[in-house]
């Protein structure tokens, strides 16, 4: 410790070389200066090396097609046959854009990896997709009115974040972990994902149905249904991830994957987003652009 | 910046305790106590920081055991809707949903983000018969630290992704961080059971939640 603690030379105190030589020597200590001579505040910003250690990397990468107006933009029917196969976003002339990373990016246990990404995103639809397979319940119909088929408004498409972390060739992707492919069987033929298996999965919607005129919670007389597509809207997803050893990431994409529902097997069964095929033929996703940023921050 | 020399011993001076103890106590105290002036610039980099002497991360992915919320869970809906929030079990107003801590917190800045998923039933929008205006359903959301409102949203009226986030001053201590959502209240009208078995439906739910805090102190 370079902290000096000698009593005080006081009146009466013999000056000797001894004393004297013994004052100097703690004023030559080795190893020089430690924390206990350092203010609390003497550490500011001129202090710290320029080293970006609070955020070592960073990077901003395309997704989807730049197509600012929508004139053209790129259209991902959803799936017919389950268990469905995803779409890796691309730009329209079916090239996948994705993330790469020169060299592989290396994150350790001290790192935190912050993905971002955005889309611009529009559901094209055709018939009335919202009243088949899962996507609807009944409820009663009371003064005049039958009962009626209310959709649950629940249809949509699930985007998730894949990466491939062997090596540059980029053929082995795989989901990011705490993410599911949706891929496993629920029950009743349906494929999907419990939802604790969602935790990289951004749900984009496709339509908003509400009931006009409804009495007591019934269709009455007068009950029509009103229908919206989702129209043209940004949806972002974001994704957090601390190793627990060193590893090297090749590549980050997007995909997509639609129409997903709500599902459990059985009552007391675990909640679930599934894959419906039923109103597959009436419903498309359209996208234009995005980004995915990439950040590696240190933990402490 | 403190100074070294205060004196200077001259020939023929008298040697008293004082002409030795001022000087000792001026050196001494120009070393014991560096300040930022005399500290070259740029002599700090990672290897020379304590853990969490600038910032902290705080990360809870998924947030929860799940990601889902568990504050409402109603089994009896119908198996192609989930377990969750209905107007039978949800008793209004704002609930929890997640929490976590922001251990040895410094004092400090403070950001903070919640996302996911929810989604909310929107068929009971414009339920009534005649003369009163449609009434979105959303679910609310907002981040209080410390009991105190970080961020708070409408929140979203479909079934779609999140995420919300802000920023504050907090002091020091172990701050205990709620994510709450709150739905549109209901009316007599709504749409709340199936017709064959009377299962009541679900009005919302919230799943995927992730939570990130970065606290920084200087």
């Amino acid at each position: 410790m370079s902290r000096i603690n000698r009593a005080r030379i006081v009146d009466g105190d013999d000056v000797t070389a001894a004393s004297l030589n013994d004052r100097f020597d703690d004023f030559s200590q080795a190893g020089a200066l430690d924390q206990f001579n350092t203010r609390d505040g003497a550490v500011d910003l001129p202090q710290l090396a320029k080293t970006g250690f609070q955020a070592p990397f960073m990077q901003v990468d395309d997704l989807g097609k730049s197509d600012l107006l929508h004139a053209a933009p790129v259209s991902d029917s959803a799936k017919g046959t389950t268990p469905g196969s995803f779409s890796v976003l691309q730009d329209g002339a079916a090239n996948p854009t994705i993330a790469t990373y020169t060299g592989g990016l290396s994150i350790t246990t001290n790192d935190v990896l912050r993905v971002y990404w955005s889309l611009s995103v529009a559901a094209e639809l055709s018939g009335t997709p919202w009243a088949l397979g899962l996507q609807y319940n009944t409820i009663t119909g009371t003064g005049g009115g039958g009962n009626l088929d209310v959709s649950t408004s629940a249809g949509c498409f699930a985007a998730w974040l894949q990466w491939d972390v062997t090596d540059a060739t980029l053929t082995n992707w795989t989901e990011v972990p705490g993410q599911g492919d949706f891929q496993t069987l629920i029950g009743g033929g349906y494929y999907g994902n419990t939802l604790q298996n969602c935790g990289a999965t951004t749900i984009i919607p496709l339509w908003s149905v509400w009931m006009r005129n409804v009495n007591n919670g019934d269709s009455s007389s007068g009950t029509t249904e009103e229908t919206r597509d989702a129209g043209w809207r940004g949806v972002s997803g974001s994704w957090h991830y601390v190793s627990g050893f060193t590893r090297t990431i090749y590549g980050l994409r997007v995909v997509i994957l639609g129409v997903m529902h709500p599902y459990r097997a059985t009552t007391g069964g675990t909640n679930a987003l599934v894959h419906d095929i039923a109103p597959a033929g009436g419903v498309s996703l359209q996208y234009t652009g995005g980004r995915l940023v990439t950040m590696v921050n240190r933990i402490k | 910046m403190k100074k070294w020399t205060q004196r200077e011993v001259r020939q023929g001076g008298v040697v008293s305790p004082d002409s030795i103890q001022r000087e000792m106590t001026s050196s001494q105290s120009s070393i014991t106590a560096l300040d930022r002036s005399q500290l070259p610039a740029a002599c700090i980099d990672e290897t020379r920081l304590v853990d969490y002497a600038l910032h902290r991360f705080y990360l809870e992915n998924p947030w929860g055991s799940t990601g889902e919320q568990e504050a409402v869970v109603d089994d009896d809906t119908p198996l192609n809707n989930w377990k969750a929030f209905t107007y039978q079990l949800y008793t209004g107003g704002w609930t929890t949903v997640a929490t976590t801590t922001l251990t040895a917190f410094k004092g400090g800045s403070l950001f903070a983000e919640w996302a996911g998923n929810a989604y909310v039933y929107p068929a009971s929008t414009q339920p009534l018969l005649a003369n009163v205006e449609c009434v979105p359903r959303y679910v609310r959301l907002r981040l209080l630290v410390a009991g105190r409102v970080l961020v708070e949203e409408l929140g979203p009226a479909m079934h779609e992704g999140f995420r919300i986030f802000g920023t504050g001053i907090f002091e020091q201590g172990d701050l205990p961080v709620e994510a709450q959502i709150r739905l549109t209240d209901t009316t007599y009208d709504d749409i709340i059971e199936e017709h064959s078995s009377n299962d009541p439906l679900c009005q919302a739910h919230v799943y995927s939640m992730r939570f990130l805090g970065i606290g920084r102190w200087r």
